[in-house]
């Protein structure tokens, strides 16, 4: 039986009231607070165990599995081969479940879910995501992350940048990516944001490498994510 | 990727699709030595398939191919190199070559 640090929950609290400042702040203070909650993220570890997110957000395990089971949560196994959530999914979700307040009603999990999917259909037009020609010439996967990647520029703004660069620090910090690759990612990064939009989008051989390292991950939901990649491989394969 | 990470991106693709896991290309290498070429440790991808039908390969790279759920959680992922994950021009076959089998045939997931 896994034993819970007593005080994750409390942390997870105040990840998202740092979240929440973070939105208020300036500039300035912003970065200050991103630094505390960079450490208690570290603090509350990677992934959270399925019954404590389903206590988190109201909700029994059974209910909370059947959500997992039909794509509608994300979980990852874990170096113990556990299905755990993600850090990130949880807080994503119980931001959600917050912002909606009472319009979430009596299953404010369901209603957070919904409009995750709102948002999803909005990444059905791929014209614009992916190349009308020479796409013979790009494996699928290159195809999928060239979508991805547009679609994200399409979003960037400067917290998703400043979290790129955590990621990035990170990896680095690990070991976990060559300096070869991180170095041209932290080129990238300085940038300003329509130069970064522009090279995260663009079509070419180096940058088809470039994005198998890409500090962008995790910034689309599961269910857009999954839709993408469905829809390119779908479009290309036809 | 180090050796352990290696180790748990191959159960994780290997729980995920309830079957054996086909390394292929360079990284192959890092099941088989611990003393693996400091290039091939900081590579953030392994590209696998299911031996028993590698058509599944697509599942792995939903469940933890790159910007996924996995690959932001761990900072390294799988890619499912199957059939349907290719282009036309060598969509029938899985490819060949330095393949290796690695990974619990049946992992057990709680």
């Amino acid at each position: 039986v896994p034993v819970e640090p007593p005080d994750t929950s409390q942390t997870i609290e105040e990840i998202l009231r740092l979240r929440r400042a973070e939105g208020l702040a300036d500039p300035l203070l912003r970065g200050e607070l991103k630094s505390v909650r960079a450490f208690l993220e570290d603090l509350a570890g990677p992934t959270v165990s399925r019954a404590q997110a389903a206590r988190l957000l109201g909700v029994s395990q059974t209910a909370f599995d059947r959500w997992i089971n039909k794509g509608e949560v994300s979980v990852v196994i874990t170096p113990r081969g556990r299905r755990e959530v993600p850090l990130s999914e949880l807080v994503g979700l119980l931001e959600e479940i917050r912002q909606l307040g009472d319009r979430g009603g009596r299953r404010p999990l369901a209603a957070a879910i919904r409009a995750r999917h709102r948002r999803s259909a909005e990444t059905a037009d791929l014209d614009r995501l992916i190349p009308r020609r020479g796409r013979r010439g790009h494996r699928v996967a290159e195809l999928q992350a060239l979508a991805y990647h547009r679609l994200v520029a399409e979003r960037l703004d400067e917290d998703l940048v400043d979290d790129a660069r955590r990621r990035l620090r990170k990896w680095r910090s690990e070991g976990r990516i060559h300096p070869r690759w991180s170095e041209e990612w932290e080129r990238i990064l300085a940038l300003p944001l329509p130069r970064i939009a522009k090279a995260i989008s663009a079509d070419t051989k180096r940058m088809r490498e470039l994005r198998q390292t890409s500090p962008f991950a995790g910034v689309l939901t599961e269910q857009e994510r999954r839709r993408l990649l469905r829809a390119v491989e779908d479009r290309v394969l036809a | 990727m180090r050796h352990r990470e290696f180790e748990h991106a191959i159960q994780a693709a290997a729980d995920i699709v309830k079957d054996e896991i086909v390394v292929v290309g360079s990284q192959a290498v890092l099941g088989q030595c611990a003393d693996a070429p400091d290039s091939l440790l900081k590579s953030l991808e392994v590209d696998v398939f299911p031996r028993g039908d590698p058509r599944r390969a697509d599942e792995i790279d939903g469940a933890m191919g790159d910007g996924s759920p996995f690959h932001e959680t761990y900072g390294y992922y799988a890619h499912g190199v199957g059939p349907r994950s290719r282009d036309r021009a060598d969509a029938r076959e899985p490819p060949r070559g330095h393949a290796r089998a690695a990974g619990r045939p049946h992992g057990s997931v709680s």
